[in-house]
């Protein structure tokens, strides 16, 4: 497995989802690359989260999956509290930081479905991609989520990156 | 004191269900939440919010007079609205039937109501006594003129403050990203509104809070606990605090709506001993020693220690809601019959039908005036233009709003960008019309990169409505035919044009290998689905989103996360190793 992706009723649930993750499933930090977002339903009443997977047996076409969220700054405080497009830009390096693991980086995006908490945070992230996903933009949708990580994230991307 | 509940023509839609149209106690009169719907409780005008809107006032004008009131009369209004973009469009309709002194207004976002493609929802209070109604204008909290929404109003004794947010003198919320500070500014209009119409807090019943994300309220309870700090116990107000995926003026974090009551006397606060909040200045409901109205605090399903109680039960939580409010009632000397008005919330729509049936049993005729919101949407500003982010690249081509990539044998299908303009084939409220477009876009562009519907391994569909899932589903049943991709369907609180009701993003695998198709035996129900667990074309597998079920789709280890991760991780190992239950395309 390569990439993760996982939606939850409540993003105030993902903690406790975290130590199922990483205890019992993939490790801490090793495991493919994860994305969580708070969304508000899922196919059926009572489901309360569902979990989506990428995975590559080396396939002719190099794949990489990769993450990114504002982090959080020295004190612990999500950094650029407040304001989307310097979140933006966060996100986007967090995203870069990423998929770097994979010896890819933001110019190989194929396809992005970002994550936003509000309108100022879709145009935000709009206007910080144009500049940074260079001339061939990937395939990109775009919703808007309850939350991620943590409260003050204002974007998650969730991208595939190919060569 | 007599308690009158209102019928009134055209609403028959109430039939059978534990709440009425209105109900007057004394000169208040609490209208349930009005909506654009026909008497079989089918929605009317799907996908245009104006028509709406006047159905909702039209609805709640008609209430009125059957009480003997007006529009004139209206003090207090709560809205409720699919997505926040579209408020100043209701607000517009309103201003015609608003056009002086209208009430104290709060609109707010919400994931949607009993039903689908319901986008607003209109729950109001009216005075109907002798007292003059005096108004205190927008201008005074920070929000644009020219919209009918008061900043407070009152009439008699009774004080209805509506939402306040960090609104500064410019107009602008500030500072940003603050939750406390939020709370603390709300608090400060509050306590200029109230003494504007001469009131103090003091006098304050009932405070509701809406907050853009649920964990946002955890510093804004150590503000609440800061401001009432000098209140004892048994003089404190009752606050219901709720997480809300929208407000309506960008960038506030939470609003506040309070409830004063000038009647003599000290506040009264009762508090049962089951609630856990019982030892803060919060009570479980308060009223003036000298008043009748009671402001109840949101009941939820904790035990007196903050336990969930009945985890993934949503009969049994609301049955236990609602005897909180019963001991609430019954401790300040009255019964469940005085209950006049409920405005309740939940995490589902689907749990709708359900919470109505613990209604039914706890509820005698004659029922209190209610109202159902989900929550839904993140605040989209309107003024926000549409921008093109389309172009064309090497590897594909794109159709709107669209954007394809290819890499190989892969090709890349995006639906909505973040600054897309609703699709022009798709129709306003009709999400089966909508789906056949996206899936028409999405074969034109795998037809252009050399492909077809066939070659799709992975598709995530994204829903502005999760009751509107099953309908594209339906739609992907037939275009597909069978050897379904690995479907990851999900709802979100908003899509980047309002009118977008489903957005579809997915991969295509072009090359000439088996596509092997998975549903592990431990899910046999995914049969039923138009997607395989695990879809694998080359090298290449996708796993779709897994649930914690069982083989039957009942769902497991109800209410508990972790269980359902575990279990649904462990799903997608299955899906990702069994063998194929195999088909070649």
């Amino acid at each position: 497995m390569i990439g993760v992706t996982s939606f939850h009723q409540d993003p105030r649930w993902i903690p406790s989802v975290r130590a199922v993750y990483e205890q019992e499933f993939f490790g801490a930090g090793g495991g493919p690359a994860w994305g969580a977002v708070g969304v508000p339903g899922l196919l059926r009443l009572g489901m309360v989260g569902q979990y989506r997977a990428v995975a590559d047996a080396g396939s002719e076409t190099k794949l990489a999956a990769g993450t990114g969220a504002p982090p959080s700054g020295e004190g612990g405080d999500v950094v650029h509290r407040g304001d989307p497009e310097a979140q933006a830009r966060a996100a986007f390096e967090a995203l870069g930081e990423s998929l770097a693991s994979a010896g890819m980086s933001l110019a190989d995006i194929v396809s992005l479905v970002s994550f936003h908490i509000d309108a100022e945070a879709f145009e935000a992230a709009a206007r910080v991609g144009r500049e940074l996903l260079g001339g061939e933009p990937p395939a990109w949708t775009a919703a808007g989520m309850t939350g991620t990580w943590e409260e003050d994230q204002q974007h998650a991307l969730h991208a595939l990156a190919a060569r | 004191m007599t308690r009158t509940a209102i019928e009134a023509e055209g609403l028959d839609w109430y039939e059978g269900l534990p709440a009425s149209p209105a109900v007057r106690a004394g000169k208040l009169l609490f209208v349930s939440g009005q909506l654009s719907a026909d008497a079989a409780r089918r929605p009317l005008d799907a996908g245009d919010v104006r028509a709406q809107a006047s159905q909702a006032l039209d609805r709640l004008q008609a209430v009125l007079e059957a009480a003997g009131g007006g529009l004139d009369d209206v003090v207090d209004v709560i809205s409720f609205h699919t997505d926040v973009r579209r408020v100043r469009e209701v607000l517009d309709v309103a201003a015609g039937y608003f056009p002086e002194d209208p009430p104290a207004w709060t609109p707010v976002a919400s994931t949607g109501s009993y039903a689908e493609g319901l986008d607003v929802s209109i729950r109001a209070i009216a005075h109907l006594g002798d007292a003059p109604k005096q108004c205190v204008g927008p201008e005074a909290a920070g929000w644009p003129e020219g919209v009918p929404v008061s900043a407070a109003c009152r009439c008699g004794e009774y004080v209805f403050v509506a939402g306040q947010a960090a609104t500064a003198a410019t107009g602008e919320i500030e500072p940003r990203g603050d939750h406390a500070a939020h709370a603390r500014s709300a608090y400060e209009h509050v306590g200029r509104m109230l003494e504007t119409a001469g009131a103090s807090m003091d006098d304050v019943l009932d405070i509701c809070s809406f907050h853009l994300d649920p964990r946002g309220m955890v510093p804004c309870e150590r503000v609440h606990l800061d401001i009432w700090r000098d209140t004892p116990i048994p003089n404190a107000p009752a606050w219901t605090a709720i997480g809300v995926p929208g407000m309506w003026l960008p960038g506030a974090l939470a609003q506040y709506r309070v409830i004063a009551d000038l009647s003599p006397g000290t506040r009264i606060a009762k508090t049962p001993a089951s609630i856990h909040w019982k030892n803060t200045p919060n009570s479980g409901g308060s009223r003036k020693e000298g008043g009748v109205l009671i402001g109840i605090a949101g009941e939820v399903a904790s035990d007196a220690e903050g336990n969930v109680t009945t985890p993934g039960d949503t009969f049994r939580q609301a049955r236990y809601c609602f005897n909180r409010i019963r001991e609430v009632v019954e401790m300040h000397g009255g019964s469940m019959h005085d209950v006049v008005e409920i405005t309740s919330f939940h995490k589902d729509h689907r749990d709708w039908e359900i919470v109505m049936e613990a209604g039914r049993r706890v509820l005698r005729p004659g029922q209190p005036a209610r109202l159902d919101p989900g929550r839904r949407d993140r605040p989209m500003e309107p003024r926000l233009p549409a921008r093109d982010l389309r172009a064309r690249g090497r590897g594909g081509r794109m159709t709107p709003p669209s954007v394809a990539r290819k890499v190989g044998e892969l090709v890349f299908v995006g639906g909505s960008g973040p600054s897309a303009e609703p699709a022009a084939a798709a129709p306003p409220g009709d999400v089966r019309g909508q789906a056949r477009a996206a899936f028409d876009a999405l074969a034109e562009l795998l037809e252009t990169a050399g492909g077809d519907l066939g070659d799709v391994i992975d598709l995530v569909s994204l829903h502005a409505d999760a009751r509107t899932i099953e309908t594209v589903f339906e739609v992907g049943r037939e275009r597909f035919g069978g050897d379904f991709p690995a479907w990851t369907p999900v709802a979100v609180t908003a899509l980047p044009a309002p009118e977008t009701l489903v957005s579809i993003t997915a991969v295509a695998h072009l090359g000439d290998g088996p596509k092997q198709c998975v549903v592990p035996d431990t899910i046999m129900w995914w049969h039923d689905l138009p997607a395989s667990a695990g879809c694998r074309k080359g090298d290449l597998l996708f796993v779709a989103g897994m649930y914690g079920s069982d083989a039957d789709g009942n769902v497991n280890t109800p209410g508990d996360q972790a269980g359902q991760a575990r279990n649904a991780l462990t799903a997608s190992r299955r899906s990702a190793s069994s063998p194929a239950r195999a088909s070649t395309t």
